[in-house]
């Protein structure tokens, strides 16, 4: 079987790192290229209609936080005024991208050194799942891991210094779509769309 | 006169690549993938056809001929550069290719050199004069006077050749400092000298025009220029107002990484009209100053009719929406060699070009380190 090259659009190298496992893991038809963007919501929000001008020459996977804008069809809406062109997939996380990250939970709690009933039911309902990710992380039994995840007190850092080391080594060695697409309908939502995804190439 | 096309073989990360270079050109590629042995090997050219240079002291200034052999050719194999050069009424097509004596001292021979003008054979060696006498094997026809008459043009395009990757740190301690490299002029060995050597008129214009761009980067700046020291050292001068409205002057010892890469830069776009090579000039600027430097290139570099060729790692420097993707050469290394392919030839990217996606947005994702790591799913 030929593998269909599709390449990545993410809003951050985070959202970047469970793009390539989740096709890894859900997709096998997929061949994951080169990722684009990396550079914020703001740059997707000015870009991806440009992305999606060119999907009528390569197919492409964009996945994006839905942070606090009202819902995903909504920020589709916007994002493509015009209509999406079925060879670019968005995924829209609820509310980010921790959130299905999140929802894998049994690994989270074996990663972060903490007991798993400290970490949410339903990971999508959360406002801000990456606040709650480092409160988790203030749990920890793991010194390396409150260190890396918790902003020093009095900092105006979001999140600790290490956070996003951290966060990459948890999807790259932990985290399984399979496990945590019960937890997280969003989550849920983009395996069935990429599991399907069928991009035509000129 | 530009170059028009280079191809190599065995050169450094090189098996074998062949490809068009425009006016203007941005190199772009992961750490590692060929950039500067690109431009190395156009600098080798130059060290060919200056006095002092030559085939022996191009390859010496390299350790040896198995420094320059890429590692993915067989053993014992030889190494070869061809350009070729138009000035929209000539094309010249210059060969070289050379390995080391088998045995003895080992240094370095031709195994051929070839000069074509508009496609007519002009010399092609060995000839027969060398098969009598091996000796001349360890000299380019470019290298002597006597054998390039008829294409001299080449050999005085190649001397022309500049490179720049100015370093504050031998910029400003020169004196200190004895660097024995031929090339350690592109590093800032002697800066200021270069400066000083300039005649007067001549410096004068092209400091007044440093003075005004670097002023816009540098608000309280009033006046720049040169001045000796009681040693007769020259020092690049420069007068800042000061909060107190005193005047405060400082010299390039005291100057920032930042400023003096930025005189470097501009100084060298307006010294000579050979071939320009850049690396990574965005280094210590600040970021809307490197966003201003392609239109600054062009504007300068559209005046001289020279040619530049900027190795870059910068999405700010390639943000800019008159680069086109015929400028911008992708770099990716391989296990067989690094390739290197014009941007638009990428039907991917061409696609994004065409949408409006700047370079900085549909190029350095391939540039990417992450693309290379190796990955297997749980």
């Amino acid at each position: 079987m030929t593998l269909l090259q599709v390449s990545l659009i993410a809003e951050g190298p985070l959202d970047e790192q469970v793009l390539r496992q989740l096709l890894a893991q859900s997709a096998p038809h997929l061949n994951t290229g080169v990722c684009y963007g990396k550079h914020g919501r703001a740059w997707m929000d000015v870009n991806l209609a440009r992305y999606n001008q060119a999907a009528q020459n390569w197919p492409y996977v964009a996945l994006a936080d839905l942070e606090q804008d009202e819902c995903p069809p909504d920020l589709l809406r916007r994002w493509f005024p015009y209509g999406r062109h079925a060879n670019l997939q968005a995924r829209i996380a609820v509310r980010a991208v921790e959130a299905w990250l999140l929802a894998d939970r049994d690994a989270l709690a074996d990663f972060l050194g903490i007991a798993a009933n400290h970490i949410p039911q339903f990971p999508d309902q959360e406002k801000n799942p990456k606040l709650v990710m480092v409160n988790l992380a203030r749990r920890s039994r793991l010194r390396i891991i409150r260190e890396d995840f918790v902003p020093s007190p009095g900092s105006t850092g979001l999140v600790g210094r290490n956070y996003r080391g951290q966060m990459e080594r948890f999807v790259l060695d932990y985290w399984q779509c399979t496990r945590a697409r019960d937890r997280s309908p969003s989550l849920q939502r983009a395996i069935l769309a990429l599991q399907q995804f069928q991009p035509l190439m000129p | 006169m530009n170059i028009s096309h280079v191809e190599l073989w065995n050169w450094k990360n090189f098996r074998n690549v062949n490809v068009s270079i425009p006016a203007r050109v941005f190199l772009v590629g992961p750490n590692a993938s060929g950039k500067s042995n690109f431009l190395d090997a156009l600098r080798f050219l130059r060290t060919l056809a200056i006095p002092g240079g030559g085939l022996q002291s191009a390859v010496e200034e390299r350790r040896g001929l198995s420094h320059i052999r890429c590692l993915a050719a067989p053993q014992e194999s030889g190494v070869g550069i061809t350009v070729v050069l138009s000035d929209g009424k000539d094309a010249w097509k210059y060969a070289l290719c050379f390995n080391q004596e088998a045995q003895g001292r080992r240094r370095p021979v031709l195994t051929r050199e070839a000069v074509f003008k508009n496609d007519n054979l002009i010399l092609e060696r060995p000839d027969p004069d060398d098969q009598n006498d091996r000796e001349r094997l360890t000299q380019t026809a470019l290298e002597q006077v006597n054998l390039n008459a008829r294409f001299r043009e080449i050999a005085q395009f190649f001397e022309k050749i500049s490179y720049l990757h100015l370093t504050p740190q031998i910029v400003r301690n020169s004196y200190e400092w004895t660097i024995p490299n031929k090339q350690a002029e592109a590093y800032g060995y002697h800066f200021v000298d270069r400066l000083a050597k300039t005649p007067e008129k001549i410096r004068a214009v092209r400091l007044r025009r440093i003075l005004k761009t670097l002023k816009e980067v540098v608000p309280q700046l009033e006046s720049m220029g040169l001045k000796n020291d009681e040693n007769g050292i020259p020092h690049l001068f420069a007068s800042y107002t000061h909060w107190q409205q005193k005047l405060a002057r400082q010299d390039e010892e005291t100057f920032s990484d930042g400023v003096l890469r930025l005189i470097g830069l501009l100084w060298s776009l307006q010294e000579g009209d050979g071939p320009l090579l850049l690396e990574e000039p965005e280094l210590s600027l600040h970021s809307g100053i490197v966003r201003r430097l392609p239109g600054l290139i062009h504007r300068i570099q559209s005046e001289k009719k020279r040619q530049i060729v900027i190795s870059t790692h910068s999405a700010d420097l390639l943000c800019d929406e008159g680069i086109g993707g015929e400028e911008v050469l992708l770099f990716t290394p391989r296990q067989d060699g690094a390739q290197i392919v014009s941007a638009v030839s990428q039907p991917e990217i061409r696609s994004l070009l065409e949408a409006g996606v700047t370079a900085a947005d549909a190029v350095l994702p391939h540039t990417d380190p992450e693309n290379f790591r190796p990955r297997d799913p749980l």
